[in-house]
């Protein structure tokens, strides 16, 4: 369970990382708040 | 704060674990990001199925998606207006590939070159589009137009082999890449701005 996790969590990251980098513009037709931006809200 | 947002952030908090290399923040980043795909594709599958054009839709929203992927484009404030958007201009590509004529051969070839003549000259000026919170390195910026350029070639390559082959295919490759290109345009980004505005005003 803990792997699953951890595997989730990279999986989510790397999203999010290859998002902001410009590589995957994976945000369809909404571009959610990137992570700074949320940590600083939270 | 927008409802996908809440649940990300939610489930951000659950998973991450002390310790972790990422910040609560990036995996609620991602979560949102794979929600918001989730929820979209679902939709506009059943949506798709239930209106009767469920292989042109996911044809459709297939090759959009996959040029989107590397150029970008224009973006809506709400996840809602988001999926309602997604969902109407993707079911109008698949319904348009439905009930497109078939036209002569030489009408078709002219029709396929006239569509990426157009895309070609809208990449060139505007992909890939940029982000609406980050600033891409131009290192990124080079990669991301020499891979969607060569998509561009690829798709008018096999928009033009496929005419003779398989028509509807044809047009909708032909169909998907024109409407990415039109939503990297300027004018695309400041009809979105303005529609925004009027239905801000009006809710």
């Amino acid at each position: 369970m803990k792997k699953l996790v951890k595997l989730s969590c990279g999986f989510f990251a790397s999203l999010s990382a290859l998002n902001l980098a410009g590589i995957l513009k994976v945000g369809v037709f909404y571009e959610p708040l990137p992570p700074e931006q949320r940590d600083k809200l939270a | 704060m927008g409802w996908t947002r809440k649940v990300s952030n939610r489930i951000a908090k659950r998973l991450t674990m002390e310790g972790s290399p990422y910040t609560a923040g990036q995996i609620s980043h991602g979560i949102e990001i794979f929600l918001l795909n989730l929820i979209n594709a679902a939709v506009l599958l059943l949506a798709a199925w239930l209106l009767g054009i469920f292989p042109e839709t996911l044809c459709f929203a297939l090759i959009l998606f996959l040029h989107r992927v590397i150029t970008g484009g224009v973006h809506l404030k709400n996840p809602w207006t988001c999926l309602i958007a997604g969902l109407l201009i993707m079911l109008g590509g698949g319904y348009l590939v439905k009930h497109v004529p078939l036209l002569p051969p030489a009408a078709a070839y002219a029709l396929i070159l006239l569509a990426f003549g157009t895309a070609f000259v809208i990449y060139y000026r505007h992909a890939p589009a940029a982000h609406s919170y980050v600033n891409y390195q131009p290192s990124v910026r080079q990669t991301s137009r020499k891979i969607a350029f060569s998509l561009l070639g690829c798709a008018c390559f096999l928009s033009l082999v496929l005419v003779e082959f398989s028509y509807r295919l044809a047009i909708t490759y032909t169909l998907a890449v024109f409407l990415q290109s039109l939503l990297l345009h300027p004018v695309a980004f400041r009809l979105v701005a303005r529609l925004e505005k009027t239905f801000s005003k009006g809710w």
